[in-house]
């Protein structure tokens, strides 16, 4: 019982471990490079909610502070530093999907393909 | 390892880079690609034993997957509890964000205080990120229809990078008269109100590029390049970075002051926006047609 409590309280952790772990599967299993992008931002997606469910409080409302709260504010607020953080991963996060994405298509225009298996084809018979 | 033709939805094809659907077949005549593969016989026996690790490795990331799954239940059990108060992540530096935050930096929004002065350097970091992506990506993709190509190369590359539709939407059209001024709208609210309300230079810029990527969809790239042409392009983005390593660069050399600090916020706020805006829609325009 008391380990089904522990689920219970830790689910949203749960929810992004298990994200988080298909996502790297994704990356390393399959062979359309599409996907594996995708695979990447499935990856990402969890470790935004890992670190939001980190800063709440329950109870507590979003740190939008009033003049006459302040110096209570702890009691009040929940913690602003991991949304901080969550701003700074999405931003990366952007960034790499679209160049990864950019990269992809040059490929796929050079080779007319964007699958692993036929690209390790064409690259040893280039040597 | 051959499984006959499945029948697949049209996104699926899409992520396969398959080219069944018509817009794929257009791009394949357009666009013959300079090396085309034909696995030999020959070929075949070689790559399958340069692949045969394959099978293996399939069964070795999915036993690697599952040992790292295990691990990270466990560590996420022993965790303080979802919402706990006094979870150590709640610590003197979150307490101190939030009960002198307003009185140092005269914004109520916490985390637009902590991200644009006491974290500034590393938005300054993120904005350069976002920068260097966008000149990446046009550095990938960026394919001007009329400069150093041929006329047959140039009809080539109009066909490859036709993808928007010739006719427009006639719904689509009026719709977007009525709504992109107010999502214009909602975004300056956002990016002015950031200071003191949810919201900010990130988020703002995400609705001003959407508004454009709605007016873009809409009317044409030739009514967009009328107003962001790609001079004023790359002006907006590389002036929001000036103008916040400039503001940023003042408030270090100054120390800081209190009645300097309160006056930051704003500044960094629209420059943050105009880098974002220019990034996300720079993003879709070289994605789409291959110039801005």
């Amino acid at each position: 019982m008391d380990r089904l409590y522990a689920v219970l309280e830790h689910r949203y952790e749960i929810t992004a471990v298990t994200l988080f772990v298909i996502g790297l599967m994704h990356m390393m299993q399959q062979r359309q490079l599409v996907r594996k992008v995708i695979g990447f931002n499935i990856m990402d997606s969890a470790i935004f909610l890992l670190l939001t469910s980190r800063g709440f409080v329950v109870g507590h409302v979003a740190p939008m502070v009033e003049d006459e709260l302040a110096r209570q504010a702890v009691q009040y607020y929940v913690n602003p530093i991991p949304t901080g953080l969550v701003l700074t991963g999405i931003v990366v996060s952007v960034s790499v999907s679209a160049y990864s994405l950019a990269l992809i298509q040059k490929i796929y225009r050079e080779y007319g393909t964007s699958d692993i298996k036929e690209l390790v084809h064409l690259v040893k018979r280039e040597g | 390892m051959t499984k006959g033709k499945k029948k697949t939805s049209a996104f699926v094809e899409w992520v396969n880079g398959e080219r069944n659907s018509h817009l794929k077949a257009e791009l394949h005549e357009a666009h013959e690609p300079r090396r085309r593969i034909e696995i030999k016989l020959d070929d075949e026996k070689q790559g399958n034993q340069l692949l045969s690790f394959f099978k293996g490795y399939h069964f070795l990331t999915t036993l690697l997957c599952l040992i790292l799954l295990v691990i990270f239940l466990w560590v996420v059990l022993s965790l303080p509890n979802f919402g706990d108060p006094a979870a150590p992540t709640n610590n003197e530096v979150s307490r101190e964000y939030l009960v002198y935050g307003m009185e140092k930096t005269g914004s109520e929004n916490a985390v637009t205080a902590m991200i644009f002065t006491y974290r500034g350097f590393d938005t300054l970091g993120e904005s350069c990120v976002l920068f260097l992506a966008a000149s990446a990506v046009m550095m990938l993709l960026y394919q001007p229809g009329n400069r150093g190509v041929t006329a047959k190369e140039r009809l080539e590359l109009k066909k490859f990078y036709d993808l928007e539709p010739r006719s427009r939407n006639y719904l689509v059209t009026q719709m977007s008269k009525v709504l992109v001024p107010f999502i214009m709208l909602y975004g300056l609210y956002v990016l002015i109100g950031g200071e003191n309300s949810p919201g900010g230079g990130f988020s703002a810029g995400a609705i001003l590029s959407g508004g454009l990527i709605l007016y873009r969809h809409a009317f044409g790239h030739d009514a967009t390049r009328r107003f962001l042409s790609e001079r004023v392009f790359t002006f907006i983005r590389t002036l929001g970075l000036c103008i916040y390593a400039g503001v940023f660069a003042m408030y270090i050399v100054l120390q800081g002051g209190d009645a300097l600090t309160s006056h930051i916020i704003m500044p960094i706020d629209v420059a943050v926006g105009m880098v974002v805006m220019c990034t996300m829609y720079g993003f879709y325009s070289l994605f789409m047609k291959g110039e801005i």
